[in-house]
């Protein structure tokens, strides 16, 4: 038990101390993980509404394989963005693998199928009758769309939340795609395994709580937003 | 007399099930007229297809004798005013429910908060800006909805049972702004009701339909 005290205490001055080195890992998590989540909602968002409001004789097909992506281990993820991104592979002219370029490819594609299938099922959570609200007051297509945002805003913001959180926690993408190089794309899952599996306890400890810590503000953020919603 | 509707060959259908299959039907313009039946009958569908929400399946629509096409919908449908049973209200405040329509077609600040002001009043909701939508009665909700289309000023009413979950207050103040509208502005205006004799002093035309089809229409103008 004094071997964890120790560690989560080591790990407390660490943060307190300012250290750079785990703060330049907090830093690259959340650029990394911004960026990609960002492109995905700004992608995924309107296919799950649009998804969510035709009718197309491949839906239920796409609906099936986009809660089969959303299950997807991302070592498999990691293992074909890597056979694509590689030296023999069709995109590896670009010099993207070991980047964090090539992270936020693969972390977009994690997070995207998550922001699709969370949006079509809080668009089609809404009241049918919104939609003929709306076209009867004379919205047209954009107008419409963005009144379906704001009455599911609540929702569609925990859908990002969501796939942030799956994002900045997983390890696989990070791992095979960053290269896991320090100060370049080094982020707090893949520093927690590298260290710990050197006996590094404390900065494992620390990069544990900042994730934590992480995860807590996103909740808070959501939690604020539900009471504003109300 | 003036068209508002013009419906020739008008076929509509849910998948392969026809719901309304309407060989011709004229609809005057500024007057009152009242589309009665039993339930599925088609007069929602009707109704939907006179606010250019749904499109038939094959015939056409002209409005004021001009045939409905793609590119010309949307300006159609900003032309009416479209107000249901259990209308759905926005999940803010009473003022930007009203307020939104308006906005839609690019009307300045100022402007949206006098027609808004004087849409509630019309509707005895005045002081009703900041309530909470959702935190409204039935009645109070179904006056913001009439409040919402009166905003617009539109040259077509339509009201889909406008009475039916009605306190008595509310009831006779929707029957009243009907009557005002027609007589005052001449307004055209087309009610799906179920209830005729409520409606029958001032509205002596209806189209009556059974089974998709119009039986009987009765212009007495």
């Amino acid at each position: 038990m004094d071997f964890i005290f120790q560690g989560i205490v080591d790990g407390l001055g660490l943060i307190i101390r300012f250290d750079s080195e785990v703060y330049l890992i907090i830093w690259v998590s959340l650029k990394v993980s911004l960026i990609a989540v960002m492109s995905a909602a700004m992608i995924g968002i309107p296919i799950g509404v649009l998804i969510a409001l035709k009718d197309f004789w491949l839906k239920r097909a796409l609906t099936v394989a986009l809660n089969t992506a959303m299950a997807f281990p991302t070592v498999v993820l990691g293992l074909m963005f890597y056979a694509f991104l590689s030296r023999k592979g069709p995109l590896g002219d670009y010099g993207l693998l070991f980047t964090p370029y090539g992270m936020e490819l693969g972390l977009f594609f994690l997070a995207t199928p998550l922001v699709i299938n969370l949006t079509l099922s809080a668009v089609q959570a809404l009241d049918p009758r919104l939609f003929l609200t709306c076209r009867t007051l004379g919205a047209n297509a954009w107008q419409e769309f963005c009144m379906i945002l704001r009455e599911g805003r609540f929702a569609i913001t925990a859908a990002v939340a969501f796939a942030f959180g799956r994002v900045i926690s997983e390890v696989g993408i990070a791992m095979m795609l960053g290269g896991n190089i320090k100060g370049f794309t080094r982020t707090m899952t893949t520093a927690i395994a590298l260290e710990t599996s050197k006996g590094e306890f404390e900065l494992g400890m620390a990069l544990g709580m900042a994730l934590l810590f992480v995860a807590l503000l996103v909740n808070l953020a959501l939690y604020a937003l539900q009471r504003q919603s109300r | 007399m003036k068209i508002a509707y013009n419906l020739d060959k008008v076929d509509f259908a849910y998948g392969t099930k026809k719901v309304l299959s309407i060989d011709k039907l004229e609809i005057p313009a500024g007057i009152v007229t009242a589309i009665l039946g039993p339930n599925g009958s088609g007069k929602t569908t009707l109704l939907q297809i006179l606010s250019f929400v749904e499109h038939p399946s094959s015939g056409s629509v002209k409005f004021f004798d001009e045939p409905c096409t793609r590119s010309n919908r949307l300006s159609f449908r900003r032309r009416i005013g479209y107000l249901t049973q259990k209308p759905y209200l926005f999940n803010t405040d009473v003022f930007e429910n009203v307020a939104w329509a308006l906005r839609l077609r690019g009307i300045g600040r100022k402007l949206i908060r006098k027609t808004c002001e004087q849409a509630l009043a019309q509707v005895d909701l005045l002081g009703f800006e900041k309530r909470l939508a959702r935190s409204l009665s039935g009645g109070e909700a179904q006056r913001v909805a009439l409040a919402r289309a009166l905003a617009i000023d539109p040259d077509v009413f339509l009201f889909d049972e406008p009475t039916s979950h009605l306190d008595v207050k509310s009831h006779s103040l929707m029957n009243d702004i009907i009557k005002r509208l027609n007589k005052s502005q001449e307004k055209t205006i087309v009610v799906i009701t179920h209830d005729y004799s409520d409606i029958k002093e001032y509205v002596p035309n209806f189209v009556e339909m059974m089974a998709g089809r119009v039986v009987r229409t009765t212009f007495d103008v």
